[in-house]
């Protein structure tokens, strides 16, 4: 039984979380990097005492891991363990991620070894339709507990704190119900060998099922049915990953909210993992954390386009609650291009231009961190009720869209 | 007993896909949430119509239970009825005693023999946590037990001298 205090849960494993609360997604070594130097680096801020957890996938863990476990040598005994940690299985990139993420993840679970050739051939495939087909009749049946056993042995053994079923995601409206029944099973079965031949791990993490999700394919008539497929054999947590988002698409929004004002009536700590402004929303709908990737839009694919990638990335405008790009920045900030921001590393640079090219993707990194910790210090020590503090926040910034869903 | 009280379970070709250490692991802490779930007891044939493991498998995992006391047997006729003793077991003290990878800890246990003192040995081997053995005193001897376990610290004593 997890503990829930008015603004606190309790994690088996000794860790608290607080309410709201936001995990920060590392996805490669310099962001584990630039995450462990703000810790010492920006002391004059509340650098990032907000953040209360560490999230990455199973296939970056050994590129992060031993930045974060570390100590620090100006804080002996501190590495950033401190924080909870969540280890995500990933499952849904074998069906919907870039052909490295799947060799990535096949190469970091020995019991994946035999589906290797079967999503390459798959892969091949360039009809989407035809992809989806195949990966019902060709994965799902191999997508067995041997293969769960190996995602949660590599969670305990690289000591998560909250372990997280490996689940197949639900993504297509053609094949929804056997998406929507393999999804169930999975978590099913996951719950069950956790509870069995991990029985030493039992009382000492908790678990999470997962409901790896696109919203397109949310129905009136299938809510229940994705809420069973989460619920079934009462985990710990909940977690629903989002795989896409279309903000203007209010149908769609109304039908999430929903689904996580349900779920948060189970009384089950509910993750909202892979988002952004909307994690803010969800919180007035009972979600009790977010998970974000650092300083990029959590749903843009990689780009196909013949421009060339602009070297300096976009920058999080604290004020619009915008990722502008490095053009949009300097109109915006004209004519002193000081930054709208007044956050350490901000501060400490003054202006955009005053970043150096080679420092650009590093600086905004941090600023986004501290900006994040600078917004949920906002929310956790509002004097407002949380949807007033959102709203106010929300109409001052170009995130208006959010608004009519505070409730 | 009509209907008895299962777990969720892998079907039965999932469960065999599993490492042979771990089915093992599995069949073990299945059959005994299974007990637990049925303070009234149940039978070897009740479960194997409910659960997909074939009756010897059940048969062995419920005598190492007996043996580490932590399930009791009662024979009706020549039915044998498994019965926990999880269920009427109170921790005596907070704390178990850790000893590298086992522990030790005491409980209050009144089933339908009398009122005991049950100090049992829990192993955690890799992921597993299993019960390793048991022994029961009959509560009105504990102190005499425990008198008896003075006397054998002090003559353990003396003989390592």
């Amino acid at each position: 039984m997890i503990k829930m205090t008015s603004n606190e849960i309790d994690l088996k494993c000794g860790k608290k979380l607080k309410f709201p609360s936001m995990f920060i997604n590392i996805k490669n070594n310099m962001e584990a990097r630039i995450l462990r130097n703000i810790i010492t680096a920006y002391k004059n801020s509340d650098g990032i005492n907000q953040i209360d957890g560490i999230y990455t996938s199973i296939k970056d863990w050994n590129k992060v891991s031993g930045l974060i476990k570390t100590s620090y040598i100006e804080k002996p005994n501190y590495p950033l363990t401190d924080r909870a940690i969540l280890i995500d299985p990933s499952l849904y990139l074998l069906f919907s991620g870039f052909d490295d993420d799947k060799i990535s993840l096949t190469d970091s679970i020995p019991q994946l070894e035999p589906l290797k050739p079967i999503i390459n051939e798959i892969s091949k495939q360039t009809s989407q339709r035809d992809k989806i087909y195949e990966n019902i009749d060709k994965v799902y049946p191999l997508l067995d507990s041997r293969v769960i056993y190996g995602f949660i042995e590599n969670q305990i053994t690289n000591n998560a704190d909250i372990i997280m079923a490996p689940t197949t995601p639900i993504s297509s409206q053609t094949k929804v119900e056997e998406q929507i029944e393999k999804n169930k099973e999975m978590n099913r079965a996951s719950k069950i060998l956790f509870d069995t031949v991990f029985s030493a791990y039992k009382d000492k993490k908790d678990f999470m099922n997962v409901l790896p999700l696109r919203p397109s394919v949310l129905k009136t008539d299938n809510l229940d049915v994705l809420k069973d497929a989460i619920l079934i054999n009462n985990p710990d947590q909940l977690g629903i990953q989002l795989l896409g988002l279309d903000e203007t698409n209010s149908n769609q929004i109304s039908l999430l909210l929903k689904l996580i004002k349900d779920l948060s009536e189970s009384n089950k700590p509910l993750h909202i993992l892979n988002v952004r402004e909307f994690g803010y929303v969800a919180f007035c709908y009972g979600a009790n954390s977010l998970v974000t990737p650092i300083a990029v839009d959590p749903y843009a694919g990689r780009s196909i386009s013949d421009q060339p990638i602009p070297r300096r990335g976009s920058y999080y405008h604290y004020l619009d609650m915008t990722d502008d790009s490095y053009e949009i920045l300097l109109s915006k900030t004209r004519p002193t291009y000081d930054f709208p921001c007044h956050c350490e590393i901000c501060i400490r640079n003054k202006k955009a231009m005053d970043v150096s090219e080679s420092f650009w993707n590093e600086f905004r990194r941090v600023h986004f961190l501290l900006v994040k910790n600078m917004e949920m210090k906002e929310l956790r020590e509002r004097n407002a009720p949380l949807k007033d503090a959102l709203c106010d926040k929300f109409s001052r910034s170009s995130q208006t869209v959010w608004i009519p869903y505070l409730d | 007993m009509s209907e008895i009280t299962v777990p969720e379970v892998l079907n039965r070709t999932e469960y065999l896909k599993l490492p042979p250490q771990e089915r093992e692991q599995y069949v073990r802490e299945i059959l005994r949430q299974t007990v637990n779930m049925n303070p009234n007891g149940v039978t070897v044939s009740f479960i194997t119509k409910k659960l997909p493991f074939d009756a010897r498998t059940i048969e062995k995992h419920l005598s190492i239970m007996t043996y580490t006391n932590e399930i009791y047997t009662q024979k009706i006729g020549p039915t044998i009825l498994y019965l926990p003793n999880s269920r009427p077991m109170h921790p005596v003290s907070e704390k178990a005693l850790k000893v590298d990878e086992r522990e030790y800890a005491a409980y209050l246990l009144n089933n339908r023999f009398g009122e005991f003192i049950f100090i049992q040995e829990r192993k955690t081997k890799g992921f597993i946590k299993d019960i390793g053995g048991g022994i029961l005193i009959p509560a009105k001897n504990f102190e005499q037990f425990v008198n008896y376990l003075d006397d054998t610290l002090k003559y353990f004593k003396e003989f390592k001298k």
